[in-house]
């Protein structure tokens, strides 16, 4: 891991070193979307300690690195979620926990809930279960510090590059969030 | 000359740098007394150098500014202490007043430079964090006050070389009251358990914090490991009697430090105006319990 | 020499009276010259000290009264650093007055103002300190409510306590005068004098030396006088309330300086039979626990307070209580930490009242909760701010810690640990309201109707920027300052302090001023290395903030609501609820009512009517009986 050939150095400049530290201490956003956000306390607490690893709980976007959406996301709450994702510093990172985000899951027929996350916003590991046990939330996030080590969770370089794509897709999907009796859309001039 | 810069310098680097490897052992302490494994004792050095390799907002110069002054503030109180023998200024070192009125520019700086951030959240924990000062000076003030009477001198290393001669001639010992108060005092100055209500990361989305990020953070925790270094220091000069060599200095503090995080492990939070109100009823108490002694 | 150049001033400033109101800034620029020709001419005069002017005005049976007027080294120092800082501020009122209404007459009155306040100092006779004392006091009652129309409760506060005290004062002059031993207004004798008589007949020095405490005390807002700046600093005008807080309310510390000050030395040094302890009268230290409870009280309402003018009043009164902790210790250290302090406090309080005054003056406002995020349109002014707070808190390494690090040195070389105390909780609440206020005003969120507000004029920002480097060269140099002091206390009695340019010491210990400041300067070289290490910072605009998710514009958050400000330190207010029952200014205002019952019952016996006359008839009746009964 850091035992890095020049190589390596020179095609990818300090990250190589500085990947270490990053996946050793992962700060995760202590945000729960929804229902799959159950299994997180057991994970953080003493049977399954998430700590070991580094990883903590974080109150506001800007000081967290790790944005879980834990289950399924209303559209109402992925506006919230985008707005989020977009105040994060870089370098960040975001998992999709539980099969909602990454195929609609169980609510996959309804008109409120969005089916596949990866059209909105760049995921770079999903654990599918419903909802996943800590000890898969925990292999998850092994798996997730090993394609941080090879350089390989680059998910916010693909938001920023295919920007437009995504704010398209977005777009579609917010629309229906609008409020219906247009008076109520506050006026900031008053 | 260019030997007061060189151990200025090694001052800076090993207050950070013991601070931080204190607050990695208190995550293990903290772990173990929950039952669980915990971060390894090194922790704290990834995170901060992860929060340098990360990109940062700002929303003003004065935010940038402000945070920076932050830490300059404690590094150069942190000059002021002795450190076993070692100490950056022959003459100068371990003058009280100017140790106590320096600390205040390091809150003085972070707090301008969250305030600066717009966010209501970070104020209201500077307001708390402030009326707070307020309670937990008092009964350190009476403490300091006393010590410097006992030895006719604000000077530290003057408190050090008058405890020598062996464990039972430590003010721990001789002044308890007094060693009580200073305690309960530096529960509160170290922003720990039951009054860490300036953090407070349920309540007030973790305070002052809330708009701080990559470096400016990790100049935040640099500043809070140094100022664990710090006010274990002072502690340890004005009641455990200094050390003979700086291990054993580095000892006497994980000491104190960890009895603070132990007390901090079972304790929930108090509202601040009742942390102020605890502080001027118990701590006082004591304090002056202990003064009166001395001056009868 | 004094009175011609007094002379001149009034001249002048009836001239300028004249001036028409298009060309303010002509009659505002004659005032900074002028006050730049009595520094001047203060500054000729340094070295002097035997030089002396007598004024023979009338004989009034037998007595004659005349106005002296004599340089010593404690009215030399007071009158010279008044007269420079008041020059540096007027340089700001040059352009702030441009076109306001009524400041027609307050030049013409300041200017009058600044010769009398080198009256005061130059007195050496006690007729002539009351005269100079009085018209100061009538004076600047026209200043501080222009117009004549509004508040006029406020401004009364200030008036009736001035009057109190100057009539207390007058007592003690002629009591001072009428006792045969004494027969006569010069100070320096009747200081002598008084030490005589407090051997002699005790209970009569005791109550003259009251009546001084209770007129000094009431000028300089100390215990139970102390609400009078709330109210009439608040209300001035700007530029002015920086002369009234940094420079008129020391005149009662220069009153205690001149008199009690050497009668308390002498009992001190000489006096067998009064009671001491810890090697001071103990009257002197019950002043000293007078000026701590001030500063702590004063503390404690300036925490509450919401508008910035009070807030900063409030804390003038507090520094003022240090003061004059510091004086009342009576060892050298202690009155030179004192007069040092009077210095120090005049310049970082300056810096604070025209900071806000540069406020005022572009967005025209002055509650603190509907301002804010000021410091990224007006850093100059900002600056400036921040500087003077970190002075008035007493931080290293500017010039507020250097005073109170000799007050408390004083303190506890004389072993006064109660007292200690106190000052440190003032100091440490001194941090709290001005935190408060430095946050409300420049820092948070920017009010959009404040968008286009920009930087004060180069004419206004200049003496900002001498401030801030008179703050800076004091702390990092306190000898520039406490060399004259030496010179002071030398010739009031007392030893001199041990200081050289840039270190201070005391009987304990011993502080490096530039040692303090570089090592400040190193670690703020390390921190920015630090800061240089680390990853870029993204610039995003202020509304972009943590709001849990939620995109601000659409739940109408503007950034006004954002800015919290208001009710700052309520919970720490409600800590206090019982103790709201001891409230000063409702005790002043019963006292007040008391009186108005009275004079209105008593006019109602002169209302013509028919059941008043029949009354005056009987009790006319019945008194002339009486008297031819038991005549």
């Amino acid at each position: 891991m850091l035992l890095t050939s020049s190589k390596d150095l020179k095609d990818k400049g300090l990250d190589v070193v500085l990947d270490f530290f990053r996946k050793k201490s992962l700060w995760m956003l202590h945000y729960c979307t929804g229902c799959g956000a159950i299994e997180l306390p057991p994970t953080m607490t003493s049977r399954w300690d998430m700590e070991r690893f580094g990883m903590g709980p974080m109150a506001t976007p800007r000081q967290a690195d790790l944005l879980l959406i834990t289950g399924y996301l209303s559209v109402k709450s992925l506006k919230r979620v985008i707005y989020t994702y977009e105040q994060m510093p870089e370098p960040k990172w975001l998992i999709a926990f539980g099969s909602c985000p990454i195929n609609g899951g169980i609510y996959y027929d309804s008109y409120s809930v969005i089916n596949r996350l990866a059209e909105y916003l760049p995921v770079d590991l999903s654990i599918e279960g419903c909802m996943p046990r800590p000890e898969a939330i925990i292999d998850g996030f092994t798996k997730l510090m090993k394609s941080i080590d090879k350089g390989e969770a680059v998910g916010y370089k693909r938001y920023r590059e295919n920007y437009e794509w995504y704010k398209k897709n977005q777009a579609e999907v917010l629309e229906r969030t609008s409020p219906v009796l247009k008076e109520e859309v506050a006026d900031e001039t008053k | 000359m260019i030997n007061t810069i060189l151990r200025f310098i090694l001052m800076a680097v090993m207050s950070m740098s013991v601070g931080l490897l204190f607050m990695g052992i208190g995550r293990k302490f903290t772990a173990r007394i929950h039952r669980r494994y915990g971060a390894p004792f090194y922790q704290s050095f990834i995170d901060v150098i992860k929060l340098f390799s990360k990109q940062s907002i700002s929303h003003n110069w004065i935010m940038d500014f402000g945070v920076l002054m932050g830490l300059a503030g404690i590094l150069a109180t942190v000059m002021f202490l002795p450190v076993g023998p070692f100490n950056v200024f022959g003459h100068m070192q371990g003058n009280m007043i100017i140790i106590i009125y320096f600390m205040t520019i390091g809150y003085l700086g972070m707090a301008m430079g969250v305030a600066a951030s717009g966010n209501p959240n970070a104020t209201i924990g500077i307001a708390r964090a402030l009326t707070l000062m307020l309670g937990y000076e008092v009964p350190f003030v009476i403490t300091v006050v006393l010590l410097i009477f006992i030895n006719s001198s604000s000077n530290l290393s003057v408190m050090v070389a008058s405890q020598a001669g062996g464990f039972m001639r430590w003010n721990m010992i001789q002044y308890p009251f007094a060693f009580l108060a200073g305690m309960m005092a530096l529960q509160g100055m170290l922003g720990e358990q039951p009054f860490d209500v300036m953090i407070a990361p349920a309540e007030i989305a973790s305070g002052p914090m809330v708009e701080l990020s990559g470096k400016l953070m990790g100049s935040a925790f640099l500043q809070h490991a140094a100022q664990i270094f710090l006010e274990t220091g002072i502690i340890v000069n004005m009641f455990m009697g200094g050390a003979p060599n700086i291990w054993i200095f580095f000892l006497k503090q994980l000491a104190v430090y960890l009895v603070t995080l132990a007390v901090a492990a079972i304790f929930p939070r108090y509202r601040f105006e009742d942390a102020v109100k605890f502080f001027w009823q118990a701590p006082t108490a004591l304090a002056l319990i202990q003064l009166i002694l001395f001056l009868i | 020499m004094i009175m011609n150049s007094f002379l001149f001033v009034f001249i002048a400033s009836i001239l300028t009276g004249f001036i028409r109101k298009k060309y303010n800034v002509l009659r505002w620029t004659i005032f900074t010259f002028i006050l730049a020709y009595l520094s001047y001419m203060l500054y000729t005069l340094y070295g002097y000290w035997d030089y002396s002017e007598v004024y023979n005005l009338m004989k009034i049976g037998g007595t004659q009264l005349s106005i002296n007027l004599k340089m010593t080294p404690l009215g030399w120092f007071f009158a010279f650093f008044t007269t420079v800082l008041n020059g540096v501020i007027s340089i700001f009122s040059i352009l702030k007055n441009r076109d306001e209404e009524s400041e027609r007459g307050i030049a013409m009155l300041w200017m009058i103002l600044s010769a009398l306040n080198i009256g005061i100092f130059a007195s050496s006779d006690f007729l002539t300190l009351f005269i100079f004392w009085e018209l100061m006091t009538v004076v600047s009652y026209f200043i501080i409510s222009p117009g004549w129309t509004k508040s006029f409760k406020s401004v009364n506060y200030y008036f009736i306590l001035s009057l109190i005290g100057a009539y207390a004062m007058l007592t003690a002059i002629w009591m001072l005068r009428a006792d045969p031993m004494v027969n006569t207004f010069d100070i320096q004798t009747s200081i002598r004098q008084i030490f005589i008589m407090w051997e002699l007949e005790r209970a009569k020095a005791m109550s003259i030396i009251v009546l001084f405490i209770v007129a000094f005390f009431s000028k300089s807002a100390l215990m139970p006088f102390h609400i009078w700046p709330a109210e009439a600093h608040a209300e001035a005008p700007d530029d002015f309330s920086a002369y009234l807080s940094g420079i008129m309310i020391k005149y009662g510390l220069y009153g205690v300086l001149l008199v009690i000050v050497p009668v308390l030395s002498f009992i001190t040094h000489f006096s067998d039979s009064t009671a001491m302890i810890n090697g001071i009268p103990v009257f002197s230290y019950l002043m000293a626990w007078v000026g701590a409870i001030t500063a702590v009280v004063a503390t404690f309402l300036a925490i509450n307070s919401n508008d910035m003018k009070r807030l900063a009043a409030y804390s003038t009164v507090a520094n003022v209580g240090y003061a004059v902790t510091g004086i009342f210790i009576l060892s050298s250290m202690g009155v030179a930490g004192g007069i040092f302090h009077i210095v120090n406090h005049a310049i970082f309080k300056s810096a604070i009242f025209i900071s806000l005054a540069a406020v005022k003056y572009r967005t025209h406002e002055r509650e603190m909760h509907r301002l804010g995020g000021l410091a990224y349109k007006m850093p100059i002014t900002f600056l400036t701010f921040l500087l003077g707070i970190i002075a008035a808190a007493g931080i290293p390494p500017l010039n507020g810690y250097a005073s109170k690090w000799m007050i408390y040195q004083s303190l506890l070389s004389s072993k006064f640990p109660f007292l200690t105390t106190m000052i440190f909780i003032a100091s440490t609440g001194a941090f709290m309201y001005l935190f408060r206020a430095l946050h409300s005003v420049f820092l948070g969120q920017l009010p959009r109707k404040f968008d286009d507000v920009r930087e004060v004029p180069f004419i206004m920002q200049l003496p900002m920027l001498v401030i801030m480097g008179a703050m800076v060269a004091i702390g990092i140099a306190p000898g520039l300052i406490l060399k004259p002091i030496n010179v002071v206390i030398s010739s009031m009695g007392l030893s001199p302090v041990h200081v050289t340019y840039f270190d201070m010491y005391s009987l304990i210990s011993r502080v490096d001023a530039l040692t303090v400041f570089l090592v400040f300067c190193g670690s703020f070289a390390v921190a920015f290395i630090l800061y240089l290490i680390g990853n870029k910072r993204n610039h995003v605009e202020p509304l972009d903030n943590y709001t849990a998710g939620q995109d601000p514009k659409e739940f109408g958050l503007t950034r006004e609501m954002y800015h919290f400000a208001f009710k700052f330190y309520e919970p720490f207010k409600e800590m206090f609820k019982p103790f709201e029952r001891i409230n000063t200014s409702a005790f002043y205002d019963s006292i007040e009512r008391g009186f108005n019952e009275t004079g209105r019952s008593f006019a109602r016996l002169f209302r013509f009517s028919v059941r008043n006359a029949v009354l005056f008839f009987i009790v006319g009746i019945a008194a002339i009986i009486i008297y031819g009964w038991f005549v």
